[in-house]
């Protein structure tokens, strides 16, 4: 069954539909989180938060856009604004790393697809968003400002930012 | 152009974005600086690297019917955490993360024993499987079930209580209170079930999912009123 068909089964209150949904798209899902988080627990918390949502939401899907487009977002609006609700916490961790020194440390070599992904889940947390969305997810810096709630020119300094931290790390 | 400049420019020549007359200008410096062209080179490596990254990557258990168990909770079950967190709401730290504590160490416990009720009747069902006959599973789980979640209970009343002696502005409380009575008639609900189904080991892993919902509850509202 196409997705053209699962959504309005779905909308419809079809469990069944819904979690085939789920099935067709939870890869997509947990990897935008868990590079988003750099946490595997936090990341499938946020998975199962964006499905909660997209199933209170499913109504507001109006198919302009491919259903995986409209989830993503979804997801990253999610991720997003669990960073802003933790914003403090995340702040006096930052600060304490920078007093104990760079917070990218070089990763054992164990292949250079899981030293990228250990490097990015060490990112800072802003700098991290910024370059999954944008090197990774295609995102546009005015898309990434809007959702983040900064300007575009921080997005594209945090995302300098993020490549030669990542660059540091991965050298 | 200086080193500066063109390091500057890397990224959008990466990107392919740079403008014709700043991209040669760019290239002419790299045929010269060695250091400038290191740094070109590992900016194309790591974004070669980035395009190779696995689109999907399956979650390490399955996360459907911790899914399934929340869609029916009304839109209010969901936290409102801006409200939660907006400035001049703050809660009593010490007295939440006291209770938080508490809950936490209860519902491990719990957890624990319900795991083992799990795995005991699993257990059961796998030798009446094999053809072997029913064996009683050693002891009984349900009194100290029972106790834990006495506990676990009224440590939640004292969280609630000490929400209440607070100055918490009243929609602030109203979520926090809805959020609650809502998780806690699921698990009303899926005690109702297992007494009719001791068995059913969907159930109880709902029912643990429930019990992990009133702690990130609960935790979420202890560090709202942090800082």
């Amino acid at each position: 069954m196409q997705v053209s068909e699962l959504v309005p089964r779905a909308r419809a209150g079809d469990r069944g539909a819904f979690q085939r949904l789920y099935e067709d798209h939870v890869g997509r899902v947990y990897a935008l989180c868990l590079r988003l988080t750099g946490d595997p627990e936090d990341a499938m918390e946020r998975t199962q938060d964006t499905f909660v949502r997209a199933w209170r939401k499913l109504d507001t899907f109006r198919g302009e856009a491919a259903f995986s487009t409209w989830l993503h977002r979804l997801a990253v609006n999610v991720v997003l604004a669990e960073h802003r609700s933790s914003g403090r916490r995340e702040r006096r961790t930052d600060l304490a790393a920078a007093e104990a020194g760079p917070r990218v440390q070089p990763a054992p070599r164990a292949g250079l697809a899981v030293d990228l992904e250990r490097a990015i889940a060490a990112l800072p947390p802003g700098a991290r968003a910024v370059f999954v969305l944008y090197d990774v997810e295609g995102y546009r810096h005015e898309e990434i400002a809007e959702m983040a709630g900064i300007a575009a020119g921080t997005s594209k300094a945090q995302l300098h930012r993020a490549r030669r931290l990542l660059r540091e790390a991965l050298s | 152009m200086n080193c500066e400049e063109v390091r500057e420019r890397l990224h959008d020549r990466a990107e392919g974005t740079l403008p014709v007359e700043d991209r040669r200008a760019v290239d002419a410096h790299l045929k010269t600086c060695l250091a400038c062209r290191a740094e070109a080179s590992e900016l194309e490596a790591l974004l070669s690297a980035v395009a190779e990254l696995p689109r999907e990557i399956r979650p390490p258990r399955d996360l459907w019917h911790a899914i399934d168990a929340r869609l029916d909770e009304p839109e209010a079950a969901v936290l409102d955490r801006r409200a939660l967190g907006r400035p001049g709401t703050g809660l009593p730290r010490w007295a939440l993360v006291a209770a938080g504590l508490a809950l936490v160490v209860v519902t491990a416990a719990v957890t624990s024993v319900l795991t083992r009720r799990y795995d005991e009747v699993m257990a059961l069902k796998l030798r009446r499987s094999d053809g072997e006959a029913p064996v009683a599973a050693p002891g009984s789980p349900t009194a100290p079930a029972v106790d834990q979640e006495a506990r676990f209970l009224a440590a939640s009343q004292e969280l609630l209580e000490g929400l209440e002696s607070q100055d918490l502005s009243p929609e602030t409380m109203a979520i926090v209170r809805r959020n609650l009575e809502v998780i806690d008639a699921a698990i009303a609900e899926l005690h109702a079930a297992l007494e009719r189904d001791p068995g059913n080991g969907e159930l109880t892993r709902m029912l643990l999912a429930t019990y992990q919902r009133k702690i990130d509850l609960l935790e979420q509202a202890a560090r709202s009123g942090e800082g």
